[in-house]
């Protein structure tokens, strides 16, 4: 034979070969947890890829896990709560962690929750709502997203007839892209790092990113790297809801959560989540405090529509587990026990709230809210910050945040009211 | 005027154009062959001949010399005519 | 249809070649109109009334062609009024689709006038197409091109390897080969195409695209106003650079390995332009036939008459030592700032292209100033290029990556932004992170005034490997067309006579180990197609 000829012989068997490799390498690694391939320890138990493609992961997870309790939300609930924990009720178990890193809107939250109670099974569903996703007005638009193309439902129940195109591409990407076979190489070679990203079969994840940075950086810099990025999320919220009257934008979707919950006889428990100290000055100085009271109000009318079993609970407050110190500028030592940074919980925060909603146990934290003690849940907040903020330490968040209206301290020590959006 | 005469001309020509003394023209040489010798400097190179032999070539002859030699006729057969 | 699509690669690609080699085993004639057929059904796959708008203009220039082909040598005068009317109506088809709405904006933005502004259909590879049809009238009237058939004609202009972004062919280097096709599967040139197109493919989807993927928020926030420190200014114009780099070196070898699958070379369009010596050297080893279309055809008249008006009085004219300063202004910087002008604004509708062609313009007046200046300091030619290589060097590339500021920022104030941001205006930044573990030395940069910023270190560090990695491929290792040499990967490419150990040692040959590594490389970018890749070339 003639050197081209078999060169163009050899190249092409080769090309085959080395694409067989390659999705047989995919298909046993599984970096998405797309195929449920046996996770095996030491090779691909761990998903330390998963993170990136947490809509893609959860949604093919979610169909294998027959839960009978799904928690929704962002990257609180994705880092914060463990499916597995001890704390949740054996008649809730089993539990999957349907929460989405990254920035989702409400209305994700709610297709997810659809996701999973259409498919059946699902008795408890248990929602953390993201305080800032109800300051965007027009944030939720109602445009059939990739992610929602992957569902096994439609908005109405009936089979999603984009779903069989989707999951046809999902093959692909998950076996056939150079993006895969990174993801199952790295797979394969973070196995035995002591601290890696994983997405568990349900749903958890390992606080890898976090502890990492933690050694790598110190507490404080991750407070105050993140403190910036919020002051800025916050100051763009603050301008988007300037100047806007009546329910906060976004509280349509609770609603439709309500009823869809109410139609398939689930349990659902609406949680507004905890914020650290850092966080909760940041919204007080820029004028949001009353925006917050607000949508705890609103929320506690809508959790309160009769014969719906509805629960609310509200973790945005000045307690023990939200108000403790940051490590100073250079100590990269000194742990944090509750926070990792201003917006995201640690584990034990979520099992200390998972103990308080459904053991009726714990260490104060958080409240029901009803319409009945809602204005009163609101006074008392406002008092727990005076007493931490005006009172005798006069704790002062991280960052540098003083601006108009300032700490609401008198100088005497007396808090002055904050009414309206400034 | 004979050959080589017109080549020894275009060869200082080239250096000056250039400013290489070192340059050694043959009817053989490419523009490749000499550094430098890129196509800015070969339309300074043409009208430099042209003025030197009073001559004006035509602008598709200019595009279409194959090498030094081809200048080198095309400057004899116009001063011939 | 792109080249680095699914339907391409799978669908298109395929089946062209199917039909060619199995019409051309009967007869010639079927298979090159098979392939004229197929090249206007990639060309109109995007949007099909782009063939609407290409057909009447081919057949205009053919007419034209025909009229400068029984005049040139009879009626001389007609046949150039043919000729500049050919010209006109080529520019005026290109500007009207490509520049109406630029040109009707900058003049509403400067006498506050209200043309209306309409989203035109640009036809793809208008650009390369215009310059082509120019040329082939201009070869038809001097004379250079003869013997030609509309579907020739047809073939030449619309052949789909070159069709998205070049190489700018002439109808005289392709013609012959043309007519000397067989038309039938050739294992040689197969092996040669394979080569040179997934070559390509990786270069422009493994290189090319993850950079433009790190840099494009760098722009965008330029665009937006922020301030870039040193840090982020130096990736920004860096990676846009080996970007562009990557992106038309490998569409070029897409291109080439194309065009031989059907036993074609185009010429060369690409060669290594970062290791230039100078602002010269990177316009011959950049876009070459760009350069040797606007050289040919632009610059080269417009100097000879020039220098010829300017003989005709007596006056100085532009060479060598004895060049005046009045010589050189307007024989060398006019037409060639002019030039450099006419291929900003071909690049693209928009000030940032122009000031990108000036600024090349200025760049090469400058080049061409020292050219002439230089013996005069530093007679001795050997001694001054052996010595003064590297210094030519720094100074081009450092030139080249400030230009590509402006060939990728939206505005020419956030393209002043970034070079503000690369000389330091805004100071330099190093992530909080890459501080922290510098320790002492963190200090110490802080003291000569680099500060810590809330950025990614992460991010930071993927950009500066990968724009790290890029340089040494682009800087150090040897390309295609040295690596392929003695398979003529590109028209008249020849082997060197002394070839460098690193070609040595890449050099390809039909054995086992490239077939081998080629399949790598090949799945490599097979598997990145789908990944998000953009397209720079909707322009031309």
């Amino acid at each position: 034979m003639s050197g081209p000829r078999s060169f163009l012989r050899t190249w092409i068997l080769s090309l085959m070969a080395f694409a067989v490799l390659v999705v047989s390498v995919n298909l046993l690694a599984d970096p998405y947890d797309v195929f449920g391939t046996p996770r095996i320890a030491g090779f691909n138990a761990r998903k330390p890829t998963a993170r990136d493609h947490a809509m893609l992961t959860k949604t093919y997870q979610v169909a294998r896990a027959h839960p009978a309790t799904v928690v929704i939300g962002s990257s609180p609930v994705y880092l914060g709560i463990d499916a597995f924990s001890p704390a949740w009720p054996a008649a809730m178990r089993p539990v999957y962690n349907y929460g989405i890193p990254g920035g989702y809107a409400t209305l994700a939250s709610l297709e997810t929750l659809r996701e999973a109670i259409f498919a059946g099974g699902v008795k408890d569903a248990v929602v953390f709502l993201d305080f800032q996703n109800f300051l965007v007005p027009g944030g939720d638009s109602a445009a059939v997203t990739e992610e929602s193309r992957r569902f096994r439902f439609a908005p109405d129940g009936s089979p999603n007839p984009y779903r069989p195109r989707q999951m046809a591409e999902d093959m692909f990407l998950a076996l056939g892209t150079m993006s895969a076979l990174t993801d199952s190489l790295i797979t394969v070679a973070r196995q035995e790092k002591p601290v890696s990203l994983d997405m568990a079969r349900d749903g958890s994840a390992t606080e890898a990113d976090f502890i990492n940075a933690a050694n790598a950086d110190g507490m404080h810099d991750m407070f105050a790297q993140k403190d910036m990025f919020e002051a800025e999320r916050a100051n763009r919220s603050k301008r988007a809801i300037a100047g806007w009257t009546g329910p906060l934008p976004g509280l349509d979707i609770v609603s439709r959560m309500i009823r869809v919950a109410h139609a398939h006889h689930v349990k659902l428990t609406l949680v507004i989540a905890p914020h650290h100290f850092d966080s909760l000055e940041l919204y007080w100085r820029d004028g949001l405090w009353p925006r917050i009271e607000q949508l705890k109000t609103e929320l506690a009318a809508l959790a309160a529509t009769p014969d719906h079993d509805v629960i609310l609970w509200d973790f945005m407050d000045y307690g023990t587990f939200t108000t403790e110190d940051v490590p100073l500028v250079g100590d990269r030592r000194t742990e944090t026990h509750w926070f990792w940074e201003p917006t995201h919980f640690k584990k034990q925060v979520g099992s200390i709230m998972i103990q308080r909603m459904f053991d009726g146990d714990g260490p104060a934290f958080g409240a029901a809210l009803t319409q009945a003690n809602v204005a009163a849940r609101n006074a008392d907040v406002r008092t727990e910050r005076q007493a931490v903020v005006c009172g005798p330490d006069r704790k002062r968040p991280l960052t540098a945040l003083d601006k108009p209206p300032g700490d609401g301290c008198a100088s005497n020590g007396v808090v002055l009211r904050q009414n309206g959006p400034t | 005027m004979n050959e080589q005469d017109i080549l020894t001309g275009l060869t200082q020509i080239l250096r000056d154009v250039l400013g290489d003394d070192t340059i050694e023209l043959t009817m053989d040489t490419l523009r490749a062959d000499v550094p430098d010798w890129d196509s800015f400097s070969y339309i300074n190179f043409i009208v430099a001949a042209e003025a030197e032999y009073g001559i004006k070539f035509r602008i598709a002859d200019v595009e279409s010399f194959e090498n030094v030699g081809a200048v080198v006729k095309a400057i004899g057969s116009a001063r011939a005519r | 249809m792109l080249f680095n699509s699914y339907s391409f690669i799978f669908g298109f690609l395929p089946a062209v070649l199917a039909g060619f080699y199995l019409l051309g085993a009967r007869n010639r004639e079927w298979a090159l109109l098979w392939l004229t057929a197929a090249s206007l059904v990639f060309y109109a796959w995007w949007r099909p009334v782009n063939v609407l708008l290409i057909a009447p203009s081919i057949l205009i220039n053919f007419a034209l062609s025909r009229v400068l082909e029984r005049t040139s040598e009879a009626r001389p005068r007609l046949a150039r009024i043919t000729l500049l009317g050919g010209i006109a109506f080529n520019l005026c088809f290109l500007g009207y689709f490509k520049y109406l709405n630029f040109f009707a904006g900058s003049l509403n933005d400067a006498f506050g006038t209200h043309f209306v502004l309409t989203q035109l259909i640009l036809p793809l590879g208008i650009s390369f197409i215009t310059f082509q049809k120019i040329a082939f009238l201009v070869d038809v009237q001097a004379g250079r091109v003869s013997r030609f058939s509309i579907r020739d004609y047809a073939l030449f202009v619309l052949f789909f390897p070159q069709l998205i972004a070049g190489p700018i062919v002439h109808y005289r280097e392709m013609m012959p080969q043309f007519r000397a096709l067989s038309c039938r599967y050739d294992p040689d040139n197969v092996a040669v195409g394979v080569t040179l197109f997934f070559f390509g493919l990786a270069k422009k989807l493994l290189l090319a695209d993850p950079m433009s993927r790190l840099i494009a928020p760098l722009y965008g926030q330029a665009a937006a106003g922020v301030p870039q420190s040193m840090t982020e200014a130096w990736i920004a114009a860096l990676g846009f650079t080996l970007q562009i780099y990557f992106d038309f070196s490998g569409y070029t070898d897409m291109a080439l390995g194309l065009a031989r699958f059907f036993g074609i070379k185009l010429p060369p369009n690409f060669n290594s332009p970062l290791k230039a010596g100078s602002i010269i050297d990177f316009w011959l080893r950049w876009h070459i036939t760009l350069t040797r279309f606007l050289t040919a055809y632009l610059y080269n008249p417009m100097t000879l008459a020039l220098t010829r008006r300017r003989m005709a009085r007596g006056k100085a004219v532009y060479g060598g030592r004895n060049t005046t300063i009045p010589a050189f202004f307007s024989l060398l910087a006019m037409p060639t700032i002019l030039t450099m002008f006419v291929s900003g604004i071909w690049h693209g509708a928009g000030y940032t292209y122009i000031l990108w062609g000036v600024l090349h313009g200025l760049l090469l007046c400058v080049n061409h100033a020292w050219r002439l200046v230089r013996p005069r300091i530093w007679p001795n030619a050997a001694v001054y290029n052996r010595r003064m290589a590297p210094v030519g060097f720094v100074l081009t590339f450092v030139s080249v990556v400030f230009g590509m500021v402006l060939f990728r920022a939206p505005t020419a104030s956030s393209a002043v932004m970034l070079w503000k941001g690369m000389t330091g205006a805004y100071g330099a930044s190093l992530p909080q992170a890459v501080f922290s573990r510098l320790g002492a030395a963190g200090e110490w940069l802080n003291t000569i005034g680099v500060h810590p910023a809330w950025t990614s270190g992460s991010v930071l560090l993927e950009a500066t490997v990968r724009i790290g990695v890029l340089l040494a491929i682009a800087l150090a290792m040897p390309n295609t067309l040295e690596i392929l040499a003695p398979y003529e990967p590109a028209l008249g490419v020849k082997p060197a006579k002394v070839r460098p150990l690193a070609v040595r040692a890449l050099a390809w040959t039909p054995g086992r180990t490239w077939a081998i590594g080629l399949a790598g490389i090949a799945l490599a970018g097979i598997l990145s197609l789908g990944e998000l890749s953009e397209f720079l070339y909707w322009q031309f």
